[in-house]
Parts: C-alpha cells; sequence; structure tokens
C-alpha cells in the first residue's frame, strides 16, 4: 500500500473571522456590514467585505451577492454539480428510426443549441448538435413520405 | 443561456467504468445478460483543471460533478488489489481450454473457430500482463475520500499521481513528517486548578442557609 500525504492532514482548518470593527475613522468598512473593517475585496464585483462575508470558492474570494447571481445565471463552473447532455440525448434520438423521436431531436437541438455540452470536453465542439439536426430533419421527412405514401396521397 | 467560464480540462488515467460487484462477477454474469452485463457499470473520470481536480461521475446523457481544490486534497492511497491475478488466471484458464479445443481433431471448422477465439483472449491476457498490476486508488480530504477507477494501474497511477503531487505541494507546500507526529501527538493540557486552602476551610466551615420558620 502506498500513501501520498500533504500538509493540509495536519494543518487545522481556518478560523471563520466574524470580522474586526472599524476602529478609526477613514478605514474602509465591509459593503454589507458598516461597523465591520473591510479585510478583502470581492474578486468579482470589487465590494469590500469583512472576514464574516469572505467566502472562499477556490482561490477566489467572493461576497454571497455574487455567489447567489452566479448560481442563478448559471456562470459559476464550480457551483454546478450536475448537467444533463442534451446534444448526446439529440443524437441518439435522432438516429432511432421512429417518427416522435425525430420530433422529439429536432426540439431538443433546436431549444438547447447553445446549452454548454459535457464540462470534460475540452474542445467546444458542438458536431452533436448538428449531427443530431440533421438526423431528426431526415427522420422526419422520411416519416412524412411513408405516411403520405402509406394514404395515397402521392399516387394521386 | 451564456456561455460559462470553463477551464481547460485534462483527461488523468482510463475511462474509469467501475462497478459495486466484484470484477469476477460480473465477468460470469457477462454469460448470462450478455452486452447488458455494462448496464452494472457505471462511470468516474478524473481530470485536471488550473486549481483542482475534477471528479465526473454519469451516464451518456448526464453528469454530476465533485470539484477537489488542491489545499483541501489530504491523502492520496493505494492499494494493491487480487484483480490483476485473477484476471490473469481466469483469462489464462480461457485460454488453455480454447487451445484444447482448437487442437481437438474433428471439425475442421470448429478447430479454427475456437483457434481464433483462443489467439482472441490471448492477446486480452497479454494486454492485461503489460498493463501491470491492478491497484484500488482514493482521493481523501477532510470530509470525504472518493475513490477512482481511472487510476486502476499501478504504473499509471504512480506517474498521474506524481503529476498531482507537485501541483497539490506549489499550493499546500511540502509534507514535513515532523509537523505531522507534532499535530498528532497529544497536546500538554492546562495545569490542574489548585485550590487555596483559605477557600477550602471557608468552604467547610461555610454555615447552611437557615430557612426562616413560621410564627
Amino acid at each position: 500500500m502506498e500513501v501520498a500525504l500533504f500538509p493540509a492532514v495536519y494543518r487545522k482548518a481556518d478560523v471563520v473571522s466574524t470580522g474586526d470593527a472599524v476602529l478609526a475613522e477613514g478605514e474602509s468598512s465591509c459593503f454589507f456590514h458598516a461597523e465591520k473593517k473591510a479585510s478583502i475585496a470581492c474578486d468579482r464585483c470589487g465590494r469590500f467585505l469583512c472576514g464574516l462575508c469572505d467566502i472562499q470558492l477556490g482561490n477566489e474570494h467572493i461576497c454571497a451577492t455574487c455567489i447567489e447571481s452566479g448560481k442563478k445565471k448559471g456562470k459559476m463552473q464550480k457551483l454546478e454539480n450536475k448537467r444533463l447532455l442534451r446534444d448526446r440525448q439529440a443524437l441518439v434520438l435522432s438516429i432511432v428510426p421512429l417518427f416522435l423521436t425525430g420530433i422529439t431531436a429536432l426540439y431538443l437541438t433546436t431549444r438547447y443549441r447553445k446549452d454548454p455540452t459535457s464540462i470534460s470536453i475540452t474542445q467546444k465542439s458542438r458536431w452533436r448538435f448538428s449531427v443530431a439536426w440533421m438526423f431528426s430533419v431526415l427522420q422526419i421527412l422520411i416519416g412524412i413520405f411513408l405516411i403520405l405514401s402509406y394514404t395515397g396521397v402521392l399516387d394521386t | 443561456m451564456e456561455e460559462k467560464e470553463q477551464p481547460n480540462y485534462r483527461k488523468l488515467g482510463g475511462g474509469g467504468r467501475y462497478s459495486d460487484a466484484p470484477e469476477l462477477v460480473l465477468f460470469f454474469l457477462f454469460f448470462v445478460f450478455n452486452i447488458f452485463v455494462l448496464l452494472f457499470y457505471k462511470r468516474r473520470t478524473l481530470y485536471l483543471g488550473p486549481d483542482h481536480l475534477l471528479v465526473v461521475e454519469g451516464s451518456s446523457y448526464s453528469e454530476t460533478y465533485k470539484f477537489y481544490n488542491f489545499r483541501d486534497i489530504h491523502s492520496f492511497t493505494l492499494r494493491r488489489t487480487y484483480d490483476y491475478i485473477g484476471w490473469m488466471i481466469t483469462l489464462a484458464l480461457a485460454v488453455a481450454v480454447l487451445l484444447w479445443l482448437a487442437i481437438t481433431p474433428g471439425d475442421d471448422v470448429a478447430n479454427i473457430v475456437f483457434g481464433s477465439l483462443a489467439g482472441i483472449v490471448g492477446a486480452v491476457l497479454l494486454v492485461h500482463l503489460l498493463r501491470g498490476r491492478t491497484v484500488h486508488c482514493e482521493l481523501k480530504t477532510a470530509v470525504s475520500s472518493v475513490y477512482l477507477p481511472s487510476l486502476g494501474r499501478l504504473g499509471h497511477a504512480q506517474k498521474v499521481l506524481s503529476q498531482i503531487r507537485q501541483l497539490i505541494e506549489e499550493e499546500q507546500g511540502a509534507f514535513d513528517p515532523d509537523d505531522f507526529e507534532r499535530a498528532n501527538s497529544p497536546a500538554p493540557g492546562p495545569e490542574p486548578a489548585v485550590v487555596p486552602a483559605q477557600v477550602e476551610n471557608e468552604a467547610v466551615d461555610a454555615t447552611p442557609i437557615e430557612t426562616p420558620k413560621e410564627e
């Protein structure tokens, strides 16, 4: 058995500071707590933060407002813990030769075409969406053709 | 939807397929469920980000993410498993049986089929032997522990860990065994408080509070 240990094993966790009070006039204070001394600025919006308001996410110091808006807009990747891969769903549905799957695939490729794909894909390729769109249109056209020929509309 | 900030991730290790059931059990289940035995497998892949490791779990249609910042990683453990020997014996037996069937006099077509199968299984055995010993790799933080199936071979896991170790040490500094020893040794507690003799006497001599009697 091999073990690779790192200093975090024995280092004590950082004690969360509740923030020091503003002592002298002219000292910068926290944006959210006017009576507390600012210790750092938010890396996103630049607001001054006291020890209590400072949230460390990775190597960034962020305020609660930015975290909330980042999560709402889905712009902070580290807060994202699940992603549906619409491009793969659409591709599989477009290949399965059923009329309804083609329509569903076309809906997915249209509705979610700008959605991010897998987080791990380094190349920002959207080829699956394009291929799924082509196959779904083809599938729908073939479906329409089969329905028309079955009902005899094409014969007339 | 706006495009998210997407750091470049580099895949570390293999595909990372794993199952909660032992592999040999799955091997025998293959003869029952055939290709559908793949449904018993999950995927967990390790990626290297700028300041963290990313563990991606999921199926083909959805993914769940776990981020491990370099500064929060406590340790990696590599434990050798018996899967290597188990697979080696199983595959070698399969090759031996197929070869025996291939050289048994009889139908020529059957001999060719069994010979080809022996060749394929033999090639799988060779690849298995060349990839090296199997290991069970785990990443530990203060609050969690995650199994990394993508680092399932000793040589490859050691190579990847040496890369990660460098990055983590840049963030955390080098591991110092003395500090570790100090942190784990019991801290000297505060000295027991000495009760002054006078106070002790007072406590002994203290008269109980009398309750006023009703007249």
